[in-house]
């Protein structure tokens, strides 16, 4: 594998491919076992971070790894502090912070706190920070997986703008329409091989997930249209802590995939807490079947027959210590207890094989410990969790951020099934072609409230980004 | 199993170097002090594992134990009552502190006490009953004393008094009532209020000893001859259980002939003490020694080959909590709910689990044990110092969970490991009383070897979890091979 001068190449590939692996090695995080780099033509040796750095490569990961206590400037220079008489030299470090800020177009004061700042922002310091080892080859793992659409633009701008400056940028990343748009070259990795590159001219969506699948997948959407029932979820007028300013009203019909668009920051999670049972709404009411029901805590949303697949699968969705099993049976133990009290063994075993089957789960068996299974399949864990207990409306949030393009078909055509059966689904994505090729109706959300809801025929990206950049169709 | 084999082995290692050091270690008597402290600890340490798995601490407990033997030892406080009855004296026998009164018998019955007032000091002086020495055949007017009655004339007339005290059955039912409300309390200001457990458990600390304290005047409380039947919980041996081998090892009598303390050959010798075959001496009906017959040959002791050790009661509480405990731990959903919730609070939270109830109760199992350890320990020690009694237990009943596989992270533990842990902290400061160890360095002893056992367990947890990731990443990649070949 060849990386040039100046160009943007875009590492794709299925989870668990193998791309995070190469880039620690890259980075010097992780040691190879065998095979060797070569820099400039010579071979190099990069046993730690340190020599990685030295040798300008530099890699900012998917979970940003900046402290939020300290202010950008200290965060840009964290280990490598200026010093003056044994003693941090303030000055020059917020100054030089500054004229890197300015290289990445971001007009900020050093002495902001991290913590302050966005996500997209904060993913700025990142970079910001590796232009000041003078990095000329800048590995970025998924950067825009928590970015709102605009500031993503941002961050392209930023990156062709270092691309012209001649440093080489090694994008990983899930969003093939990101790819399309930034990459010079596309290397497509497969259980840790290389399945093949891609020039300019041959990149595109279909190109990028044959060589990533294996296989042809020409319907990745599959959607059926199939006549909605009748209204099952009504909320009236509820308001959602964050937002107590504006009050949310809409319906969903049983067998109807809903999808709820808008930026980062919209409130659309805070909404589906608040639907939940997670945290309590400040006003409105919620309809089942026509009639109201209180729902006060997650056991009431789960006797009401409402599931949710939460946005953080690793902290709200698994514990990741406990095993496949365990992590699905966990809602639903209650409901066949023995006893007053004692778990029903064989319910839990056959809850796990049935689901584990039924989602085909990839994994060792029911006692694997979820840490070690991939995106997709813990996200499938997550839903086998939620579907055991045989849910009528099924709340998703962001169900196939960070997996697999393999395992996303699977999610959306197991929503498709859902909806045939009657479950009424209501989805927040990020992902504009998610929106897109699932939704039935589609709900946007500009800073907390509902700022449009469009038909699947008036459904199309600009759409969208006019109610999600607040602009409400008069 | 597995994660209790590192423990077991450093409890084995500890007992075996203590008795190659000094065979004492393994007699009878050692064996059940042993035992019974583990078990009485055990009670406190299988209690915070409890809090441990959720994730939080619990620094109350040395406290709890202080204030609920103090709480026990004032409720259970043994007053008289005056019943009113005035009787006069009509013989006064001093020889044998008898008194005759004027009274029918079966009110006599029930008196614990008279008060008659001193003729020359003009003060009342109280004169206890004593009911085990009246010989069979005497008049039932006659009452035996504690006290001396030469001073006690007869004409003179006594006030009648009863012993009163509350009830021993409601005394523990309120102690372990308050002990739950303590956990009760912790639980509340830790969910919430959102309270820092060690915060709030530290507060405790200081409370519930300073109130010790303050209840007592800071006076030794205890239960003093009274109460026996409470006692037996502490200090009761149902039944003993053989122990193959004991008498041979701990006695130093390797299937030959037994020494005694100094190292002495001993020999049932003419007119020296008489030994038994468990090597304990023998007693006659009052207490004395019994001694071998005069002229009799002498005959060398040969011990049983199995020895007996007497199961102490606090053993079978703590065997039956912990069984109870596992039970729950392990097979019921609450059980479930506290190990997931240790792991990962919001998890378990968004599946509906009520985590504030769950972490509640695990502070209430907390504190209910300390509270039963605490009634445990008072019965056992009989005499209660405020100011010191319980104080560290907290720390010992933490380590030794730790010790047991208890994560402090939360999420992990085992009830077993934690007994285990248990006896490891306490065979740690006998052996080093058993090997002659100047007792000042305990600390610093106990310290050490907990230390590389815990570093010990971590670098060994380190290895298992470094091949299990291999596996898993082994099996993993086998998997995707599977189903990415083609069919």
């Amino acid at each position: 594998m060849n990386f040039r001068k100046a160009e943007v190449l875009a590492l794709i590939g299925e989870n668990g491919a193998g791309k995070s692996t190469l880039m620690k090695i890259l980075a010097g995080v992780q040691p190879p076992d065998e095979g060797e780099l070569i820099l400039d033509g010579k071979p190099v040796v990069i046993d730690s971070v340190q020599s990685a750095l030295d040798k300008g490569i530099a890699l900012i990961h998917q979970e940003l790894n900046l402290s939020g206590n300290l202010d950008v400037g200290a965060n840009i220079f964290l280990g490598r502090e200026p010093l003056k008489m044994g003693l941090i030299d303030t000055k020059k470090m917020y100054a030089d912070s500054k004229k890197y800020l300015e290289m990445v177009g971001f007009d900020c004061d050093p002495q902001t706190l991290v913590q302050t700042l966005t996500t997209g922002k904060q993913q700025m310091v990142e970079i910001a920070k590796a232009l000041s080892v003078d990095a000329r080859i800048l590995i970025m793992d998924e950067p825009t997986s928590s970015l709102s659409s605009r500031e993503s633009e941002a961050l392209f701008k930023v990156i062709k703008d270092l691309r012209t400056r001649g440093v080489s940028i090694i994008y990983i990343s899930h969003r093939l329409g990101e790819v399309v748009e930034l990459a010079d070259r596309v290397v497509v990795l497969r259980d840790g091989e290389n399945a093949g590159d891609l020039d300019r001219v041959d990149i595109n969506h279909d190109n990028m997930v044959r060589l990533m699948v294996g296989r042809d997948v020409s319907q990745f959407y599959q959607r059926e249209h199939h006549v909605p029932g009748d209204v099952l979820l009504k909320v009236n007028n509820l308001i959602v802590p964050e937002n107590p300013r504006h009050k949310l009203s809409f319906q969903i019909r049983a067998g109807e995939i809903v999808g709820v668009a808008g930026l980062v920051g919209a409130g659309r999670t805070e909404m589906l807490r608040v639907l939940f049972g997670v945290d309590a709404s400040l006003g409105g009411n919620v309809e089942l079947d026509g009639k109201a029901v209180s729902i006060d805590s997650p056991l009431d949303a789960i006797r009401a027959g409402i599931a949710l697949v939460p946005e953080d699968r690793k902290e709200q969705g698994l514990v990741l210590e406990m095993a496949v099993r365990e992590n699905m049976s966990l809602p639903g133990l209650r409901f066949h207890k023995q006893g007053g009290m004692f778990i029903n063994k064989p319910v839990e075993r056959n809850v796990a094989d049935e689901m584990i089957d039924a989602l085909s789960i990839k994994t060792p068996g029911p006692q694997q410990v979820v840490q070690f299974l991939s995106g997709g399949n813990q996200q499938k864990v997550v839903l086998g969790k939620w579907l055991s207990l045989n849910p009528r409306i099924l709340l998703l949030d962001e169900p196939t951020r960070g997996i697999d393009v393999g395992a996303k078909a699977e999610i959306y055509k197991l929503m498709e099934d859902l909806a045939r059966r009657g479950v009424a689904i209501l989805f927040v994505s990020s992902e504009m072609e998610e929106i897109l090729g699932m939704s039935d109706r589609t709900l946007v959300m500009h800073e907390g409230r509902l700022t449009g809801e469009l038909t699947k025929e008036e459904l199309s990206e600009e759409a969208v980004m006019q109610l999600a950049t607040g602009n409400v169709a008069a | 199993m597995k994660r209790i084999q590192g423990i077991l082995g450093l409890l084995i290692a500890i007992v075996v170097i203590t008795t190659l050091g000094n065979h004492q270690t393994l007699t009878d008597s050692n064996v059940y002090y042993l035992i019974q402290r583990t078990a009485l600890f055990g009670i406190l340490a299988i209690g915070v594992a409890f809090v441990i798995i959720t994730g939080g601490i619990d620094l109350s407990i040395g406290s709890v134990v202080g204030l609920t033997g103090a709480l026990l030892a004032v409720f259970l406080q043994v007053g008289y009552q005056d019943t009113g009855k005035v009787f006069t004296v009509k013989e006064v026998d001093i020889a044998n502190k008898r008194l005759l009164f004027d009274q029918p018998p079966d009110i006599l019955r029930h008196l614990d006490r008279i008060i008659i007032e001193d003729p020359k000091t003009k003060q009342p002086k109280s004169l206890d009953i004593d009911r085990q020495v009246i010989p069979a055949g005497s008049p039932a007017e006659l009452l035996a004393f504690k006290e001396q009655v030469r001073w006690v004339k007869p004409g003179m007339t006594a006030n009648a008094l009863i012993k009163k005290h509350m009830s021993p059955t409601v005394a523990i039912l309120l102690v372990m009532l308050i002990s739950i409300g303590i956990g009760v309390f912790h639980g509340l200001l830790i969910t919430k209020l959102k309270l820092q457990p060690f915060v709030v458990t530290l507060c405790g600390l200081l409370i519930y000893r300073g109130f010790a304290r303050g209840l007592t005047g800071d006076n030794v409380a205890g239960f003093k001859q009274f109460f026996g039947g409470l006692k037996y919980l502490a200090k009761g041996q149902p039944f003993s259980i053989p122990a193959p081998g004991l008498n041979w090892v701990g006695k130093g009598n390797w299937g030959s002939q037994m020494v005694n303390d100094k190292g002495e050959a001993l020999f049932n010798k003419a007119g020296k003490i008489m030994y038994d075959s468990q090597g304990n001496i023998m007693l006659n009906a009052d207490g004395t020694p019994q001694m071998f017959p005069e002229g009799a040959a002498d005959q060398p002791i040969m011990l049983d080959f199995i020895g007996w050790i007497p199961v102490p009661m606090p053993f079978l509480i703590m065997i039956a909590i912990g069984i109870i405990s596992a039970i729950f731990l392990h097979k019921t959903i609450y059980g479930r709910y506290l190990l997931a919730l240790g792991r990962n609070e919001q998890a378990a939270k968004f599946s509906g689990i009520k985590t504030d109830r769950m972490v509640i109760m695990a502070y209430v199992i907390c504190s209910g044990l300390a509270g039963l350890g605490g009634i445990l320990f008072a019965l056992d020690i009989n005499s209660i110092q405020p100011a010191g009694h319980g104080s560290f237990y907290e720390l010992y009943a933490i380590a030794a969970a730790v010790l047991g596989g208890c994560s402090l992270r939360g999420g992990e533990g085992s009830i077993t490991g934690v007994i285990v842990g248990t006896a490891v902290m306490r065979s740690l400061p006998n052996s080093i009383n058993m090997l002659q160890y100047p007792t000042h360095l305990e600390y610093l002893i106990v310290g050490v070897v907990l230390l590389i056992g815990v570093i010990a367990d971590e670098l060994v947890k380190r290895v298992a979890a470094k091949r299990r990731a291999i596996r898993e990443a082994k099996a993993m990649a086998e998997l995707s091979d599977a189903t990415a070949s083609p069919p």
